[in-house]
């Protein structure tokens, strides 16, 4: 992986930039609310906001553990693309949540790091917050990064 | 306790209600039949186009949410009803890649059921049978807050 080595291509501002301003966005990121806030190429690590929305509560008005999944599991596929310098995406093999306490629809945040990048995996985590800044879930995984092939249509 | 006289009518009416809660609306959740004896709950799902990722299938967390459904359902329903069974801790295994916007089949189990905690087990199929994703899970069974 000779790109690991190489300098970024772009520093962290202009790499934010890229992500915010990302005209493609895959239809995931839409609902979710998502939006980079913050992003580290030399810590291989990323912040993120998400809005989100109603349709994600159970009959409690808490959010469904799943869509948690879902905010962590986006965070950590960014964070991939983000550290292949955008060349690759990172389909999730396996992933383990716990669940601390519950969310509501509404503002969440989400780090994310690459604990290990190697040969064929790449090893992740990454945090749920709610407004008050408490833990909500924390997601240890593994993904197979392969070269960037955008879906269009 | 619970006044229910027959769990079994309570969740399946509760279940193929027209006004289901918004989060099992969005993934079309449909109970296809559940066992409270035996505890598992099986249901067809249909993801929507939102849940696509860059590389043009479902993003892994929507996976999750449905494994999620299916296996809380089948944690709750050996409870008396109404009751919820929110997860501690869960960890999925995707398989093969999910589509979006075709049906798909769920299934959760329920493995153990001890004094405070509940463990489970979900399995997601596609159409034709073939496994795309796989999970176990642990949770805590309790009433549904009226």
């Amino acid at each position: 992986m000779t790109d690991q080595k190489a300098p970024p291509a772009l520093s962290d501002e202009d790499m934010l930039a890229r992500f915010q301003n990302s005209k493609k966005r895959p239809a995931c990121s839409d609902i979710l609310g998502m939006r980079v806030v913050a992003l580290s190429q030399a810590d291989k690590s990323l912040t993120m906001d998400f809005q989100v929305p109603d349709s994600f509560a159970n009959p409690t008005g808490a959010v469904q553990g799943g869509f948690i999944a879902a905010l962590l599991d986006e965070a950590m596929g960014t964070v991939c693309i983000m550290a292949s310098n955008v060349t690759m995406t990172a389909p999730t093999l396996e992933m383990k949540i716990s669940y601390f306490q519950r969310l509501m629809p509404g503002p969440a945040r989400v780090t994310t790091q690459v604990l290990k990048w190697g040969k064929s995996v790449v090893f992740l985590e990454a945090s749920c917050f709610d407004p008050d800044e408490r833990l909500v879930a924390k997601a240890t995984a593994t993904a197979l990064p392969k070269a960037f092939m955008r879906h269009t249509s | 306790m619970s006044d229910i006289k027959d769990p079994d009518a309570f969740w399946r009416a509760l279940l193929s209600r027209d006004d289901l809660p918004p989060a099992t609306k969005l993934i079309g959740f449909e109970l296809i039949d559940l066992s409270i004896d035996a505890g598992w709950c099986e249901a067809y799902f249909t993801l929507p186009e939102a849940a696509t990722n860059p590389g043009g299938v479902a993003q892994g967390g929507f996976v999750s949410v449905l494994l999620d459904e299916v296996m809380s359902l089948a944690a709750s329903i050996v409870q008396p009803p109404p009751a919820m069974a929110p997860t501690l801790q869960m960890t999925t295994s995707f398989i093969r890649p999910v589509q979006t916007g075709v049906r798909l089949k769920g299934r959760g189990a329920l493995i153990r059921r001890a004094r405070a905690a509940s463990f489970t087990e979900g399995w997601l199929w596609d159409d034709d049978g073939i496994l795309l994703a796989q999970a176990t899970a642990s949770c805590i069974g309790r009433p549904l807050p009226s």
